[in-house]
């Protein structure tokens, strides 16, 4: 397990070459001088050049593309070209934000796609299923702004029962937090919350039949015990599989959702960080998403042998 | 000299397993309005940009049958001159991933060797950024606006492309047919294209319009977030942006143009389920996903 461990954050070490590569050539590659986004239309030729010797911009692009990632293993993010603050500082305090709407998302999308799969599959070919399997293609087929404004019609302004937008630290008020958590988590949740169905309902209808099915039913267990224990079981691997692979997704519909909703978190940080032309922000905050996901998809394989003790590494 | 010796791939069972299947016969009608609402667009210049200023974010009436917008433009004539946006989107973005992921899909899985090798880490290193994420860092490279964000989406999508068609040639280069057209002297650029491009094109098919669910909802994502389209140019995405500004004057203007991406992408995901169970081409990395 431990060498299986290592191995995995070796095969990593590529994977995060071309990463930081692909995150320093594309903001080095952009149009127009930095210099004058940070100094503004007025700036005088001296004080750019100044400038630019400050911000290592003078120096052959392989010289700052190492200096860049020297400073990255040192955990040094570089300056916010606006406020002049440290990234590492900024990330850290949006951070939290990000990953509480991506847990309670997460959560939402389990507590409703394993159950709705699970319905859709015992109620193979009925109007359920076919019920269930179209709200999942809808729920995928929408983009999550527009869900966003649904539910903000719907919940804040038409029932008036949750806030539209804000939001308050979980260590302030933590009620008030979650309350207005619910509206993003849920529109972030249910791209997963659809996936999650279609593939747990698949799995199930697969483990079906199989010959132990078979025999747990000949053997005359109800079926609750075959669908829930024997069944589940067997089909929870692949749905674990596929909802580590969302992460991705996950992040990407937290950017948006966020700044419908006005979190300050990762997503609204690197949505202003573009339109502010904020190259360090943006560049620290894609990579700090990226190596979210990574991290993620690495702690999904592990979980994949708690689950099925017949995977070993 | 060609010589064909690749299994003739038939279609005629493939269309009409496709006629026959309920989900294809939702979206056909829908993508055929999609197409008739782009076509009509360059001639409804004149009220796309008229406004109606004694009637500001009105809901639907005779006079405006979705209503209008916060400066009075009508909607409906806005989100009909969106769908070039969008078909444009489509077929463009969706088209050149598709052309420059199977060239490099091609080469990688058929050459191997260090090609791969380059092509594979690089395609691994894209992928590891979430799709929205990696098209808004493109974005903040170059600056926000249509073209731009067109790129954008060709570039995060171009990867998934070269990873699907290198998977399918590795399995396809050990075939015998294969062999056998490299032993009779048939060049590596030939078996490429008359050999296995052809049976590339039904997990193309499928694949492809997947990815046009992908970029049309990609790029209305940059849209509402006011990194594409320049206003005044209407795209769905913007529609929904002012009416997200707007929502407790006027419910109609997020909800119609919202709607008109829901159908669209809904439609394409539809197509791709019906036309990979016509195909039977059932493999996990075809699965509806963003």
């Amino acid at each position: 397990m431990t060498g299986y461990l290592v191995r995995r954050l070796f095969q990593l070490i590529p994977v995060a070459l071309v990463v930081s590569l692909v995150l320093f050539m594309l903001l080095r590659l952009m149009p127009g001088d930095p210099t004058l986004a940070i100094l503004g239309q007025e700036a005088t030729e001296q004080d750019r050049a100044v400038l630019r010797e400050d911000l290592g911009l003078d120096a052959p692009l392989w010289q700052q593309f190492t200096q860049w990632l020297g400073d990255l293993v040192r955990g040094d993010l570089g300056s916010s070209w606006l406020t002049d603050e440290k990234v590492g500082t900024v990330i850290s305090d949006r951070f939290a934000a990000t990953v509480e709407l991506g847990v309670i998302a997460l959560v939402f999308a389990v507590l409703v796609g394993i159950p709705a799969g699970i319905l859709a599959a015992v109620r193979r070919r009925t109007r359920t299923d076919t019920a269930l399997n179209s709200v999942g293609l809808l729920a995928l087929s929408a983009p999550h702004f527009y869900l966003a404004a649904l539910l903000i019609l719907v919940f804040a302004l038409w029932l008036k029962v949750l806030p539209p937008s804000g939001y308050v630290p979980f260590t302030e008020d933590p009620v008030e937090n979650l309350r207005r958590m619910v509206l993003p988590a849920v529109t972030i949740g249910s791209t997963i919350a659809a996936v999650t169905m279609r593939q747990t309902r698949a799995a199930l209808l697969a483990a079906f039949n199989e010959d132990y099915i078979r025999t747990a039913e000949a053997s005359g267990l109800s079926r609750g015990r075959i669908v829930g224990v024997y069944a589940l079981r067997n089909a929870i691997v692949p749905v674990v599989t596929v909802i580590a692979l969302q992460i991705g997704a996950l992040m990407s519909a937290t950017v948006v959702t966020e700044t419908v909703f006005t979190v300050p978190g990762m997503g609204t940080l690197i949505v202003n960080g573009i339109f502010s032309r904020d190259l360090p922000v943006v560049q620290g905050a894609v990579l700090m998403v990226v190596v979210l996901v990574l991290l993620v998809n690495l702690l999904a394989d592990l979980v994949y042998a708690w689950l099925d003790p017949r995977i070993t590494y | 000299m060609a010589i064909d010796l690749a299994p003739k791939v038939s279609r005629r069972p493939v269309l009409d397993r496709l006629r026959r299947d309920r989900r294809a016969h939702i979206a056909v009608p829908l993508l055929f309005l999609l197409l008739v609402a782009a076509a009509a667009a360059p001639f409804m210049s004149d009220s796309v940009g008229a406004t109606d200023t004694g009637r500001l974010l009105t809901g639907p009436s005779s006079r405006h049958l979705l209503g209008t917008d916060e400066i009075g433009r009508d909607v409906l004539a806005r989100i009909v001159a969106g769908a070039v946006v969008t078909v444009g989107v489509a077929t463009i973005t969706v088209g050149a991933a598709l052309i420059a992921g199977t060239v490099l899909g091609l080469i990688a899985g058929y050459r191997g060797g260090w090609v791969d090798t380059l092509v594979m880490r690089v395609s691994d290193g894209l992928l590891a950024f979430p799709l929205l994420v990696l098209a808004l860092t493109v974005v903040a490279a170059l600056g926000p606006g249509l073209r731009n964000a067109l790129i954008a989406i060709a570039v995060v999508t171009t990867p998934r492309f070269a990873r699907v068609v290198r998977g399918e040639v590795l399995s396809l280069r050990t075939r015998e047919w294969v062999s056998a057209a490299r032993i009779v002297g048939v060049t590596r650029t030939t078996i490429m294209r008359r050999h296995l491009l052809p049976h590339l094109a039904g997990t193309l098919l499928v694949f492809a319009a997947l990815q046009v669910s992908t970029a049309i909802m990609a790029e209305a994502a940059l849209s509402f977030l006011g990194l594409s389209v320049q206003p005044p140019q209407p795209s769905w995405g913007a529609i929904v942006a002012s009416g997200t500004d707007h929502l407790s004057a006027s419910w109609s203007l997020s909800v119609f143009p919202g709607l008109a991406i829901l159908l669209t992408v809904a439609a394409f995901n539809l197509l791709a389920d019906a036309l990979r169970d016509a195909l039977d081409a059932h493999r996990p990395d075809l699965a509806p996903a963003r």
